[in-house]
């Protein structure tokens, strides 16, 4: 089980128990996510799958329950607690089921917004990396003639590749996916998941799926959760060829769920 | 179409009789207003809007210095508020502790329902002859806006009614803003970004419904009438001058109506009149701007 070498490991989860409101919502989590991999996580809803991503960006902490947690979580070998959560957040990037643009706002802005307040002021760099952005996620075409009107009016599969954009403008480490096809049209779900593919290369990606056919389809490694346990992580092969646990060969043919 | 079947469901129809007096209300005020001003714009015309005179000895009457005050009050207590009732809003929802919120929200809410007289009599005992010494003494140094009263004033009436309104506009504001979805929180904190985002973004989205809430606002000013009258100074004037005392629509009917007879009863319909035509306006604006989704 052991996959790249220590440092490596852009996430090294040990030993992580999670609490909200003292409730016991992960269970002794252990697993290493390597560099430049695409890293699976799959389970039945409600197994913990986004609660355990949002550990690994500290997001979990913006809602109202009140957190606990013990274990450790590291980011290239820092513990995630002990860094400044904008920092951390900066660097690895989040895209959410539901898409979540600004509504409100601008195509443009939408990816804008956030360089600016990051502290980039060049018009022209901005222009660049919006468009280089929206270029990745193969969005540029569709909308290049629209950059100002607002992200309501694009399609839930174009928000979608909006908030990949402007997640990908910051130049994350990582890119944590929860469940990023399962509210989108057939088309743009296959762009995403070519994408991710690409993406592997420059980055690397934690990808909470619905559905273990595109976990196959598309991550090296893979983690089975059940019940806030991680059951078994491996090799994707491994954990779909070989499960060594009875619940995983249940839940790779579709018996659980 | 309803139709009843079983018996006891009769008593349904009943529920008809208080809807139907909503009705009925509206257009009996309507029509006694409408009907009470006739007189006085067949005599005066439109010029009971647009001249500044109150001569009950010729029979001249023109409200203009009224609706100018009552304007004047309206747009200054919802400048004054804005800012407040936005802070307010913040607050509660984004920045304070738990225990610290709903002890401001129900204090917020005690203050929507004091009785405005309260405000009013205040405003001319307490806080007048204060601001007096203070912010008027200190916008004479630097205007040169010279002051004839000890308090009364366009100004004053503007920020007793600016503190009236606020909770108000804060309590429609603080629900509109609580009502931003999660997901931009989530939006805002995986990109990296902090509070501020956060907040300037939330305000932006809730643009809209902030305009709308500041002409429901806006329009609970212009009608306010006890504690303007009580300290806006009652002189029919219309002065740029903000320390100057003035007259707004409702704090000159109030004021005049017990000695009023004959014409000058239908030309304080006819103002009364339009101070329901820019109520009405305004409601209508608001849910305009309200209904429009986000
Ligand atoms: N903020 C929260 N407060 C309380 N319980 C939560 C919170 N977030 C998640 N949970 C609980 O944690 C469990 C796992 O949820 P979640 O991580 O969303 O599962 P999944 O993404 O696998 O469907 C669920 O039982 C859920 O009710
Ligand atoms: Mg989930």
């Amino acid at each position: 089980m052991e996959a790249g070498k220590g440092t490596e490991d852009v996430f090294n989860v040990h030993g992580l128990h999670l609490y909200i409101n003292d409730r016991v919502i992960l269970k002794d989590i252990t697993f290493k996510v390597p560099n430049n991999s695409v890293f699976g996580i799959m389970g039945p809803s409600g197994s913990g799958k986004s609660t355990l991503l949002k550990v690994l960006n500290r997001l979990i902490e913006i809602y109202d329950g009140e957190i606990k947690v013990e274990g450790k979580v590291l980011y290239f070998g820092k513990d995630v607690f002990q860094m400044e959560a904008s920092k951390l957040r900066k660097e690895v990037g989040m895209v959410f089921q539901i898409p979540n643009p600004f509504h409100h706002l601008s195509i443009y802005d939408n990816i804008a917004y956030p360089l600016k307040s990051h502290g980039i002021k060049d018009k022209r760099e901005i222009m660049r990396i919006v468009e280089e952005s929206l270029r990745k996620v193969r969005l540029w075409d569709e909308v290049h003639d629209r950059l100002h009107a607002p992200a309501s009016h694009l399609s839930g599969g174009q928000q979608q590749r909006l908030t990949i954009a402007r997640a990908l403008a910051l130049r994350p480490k990582v890119l944590l996916m929860d469940e990023p096809t399962s509210m989108i049209d057939v088309v743009s779900a296959q762009a995403i998941e070519q994408l991710i593919t690409e993406l592997k290369k420059e980055m690397t990606i934690v990808l909470v799926s619905h559905n273990p056919q595109q976990v196959k389809r598309v991550a090296d490694y893979v983690a089975f959760l059940y019940n806030g346990k991680l059951v078994e992580w491996g090799p994707t092969e491994e954990i779909f060829d070989s499960p060594r646990n009875e619940l995983t060969q249940k839940y790779v043919v579709g018996l659980i769920d | 179409m309803m139709i009843l079947k079983r018996k006891r469901e009769r008593i349904f129809y009943f529920l008809l009789i208080p809807s139907s007096l909503v009705v009925l209300t509206f257009m009996s005020l309507l029509s006694a207003l409408v009907y009470s001003s006739i007189p006085a714009l067949g005599r005066f015309g439109l010029s009971i809007y647009t001249r500044n005179v109150w001569d009950p000895v010729n029979d001249q009457y023109g409200g203009l210095a009224a609706i100018y005050g009552t304007v004047v009050t309206g747009v200054l207590s919802v400048a004054i508020s804005a800012p407040f009732a936005t802070a307010i809003a913040v607050f509660v929802n984004d920045i304070s502790p738990k225990k610290i919120k709903s002890f401001i929200i129900n204090l917020s809410d005690l203050l929507a329902a004091f009785p405005t007289v309260v405000y009013g009599f205040w405003g001319l005992l307490s806080l007048g002859p204060f601001l007096s010494h203070t912010l008027f003494a200190f916008l004479d140094s630097l205007f040169g806006l010279h002051r004839i009263t000890n308090g009364p004033s366009i100004l004053l009436a503007s920020i007793v009614l600016a503190i009236m309104i606020t909770p108000f506009a804060s309590s429609l504001l603080r629900e509109v803003y609580s009502q931003v979805p999660k997901s931009v929180d989530e939006a805002v904190y995986s990109l990296g970004l902090g509070k501020w985002e956060l907040v300037v973004l939330k305000l932006s989205y809730i643009k809209r419904a902030f305009l709308g809430a500041y002409a429901l606002a806006f329009g609970r000013a212009v009608g306010e009438t006890v504690a303007v009258s009580l300290t806006i100074g009652n002189i029919l004037n219309i002065s740029p001058n903000l320390l100057d005392p003035g007259y707004t629509i409702p704090s000159l009917i109030i004021s005049q109506f017990g000695t009023a007879y004959g014409i000058q009863y239908n030309v304080m319909f006819a103002l009364a009149l339009f101070l329901v035509v820019i109520g009405i306006a305004f409601v209508i604006i608001s849910r305009l701007i309200l209904r429009v989704r986000l």
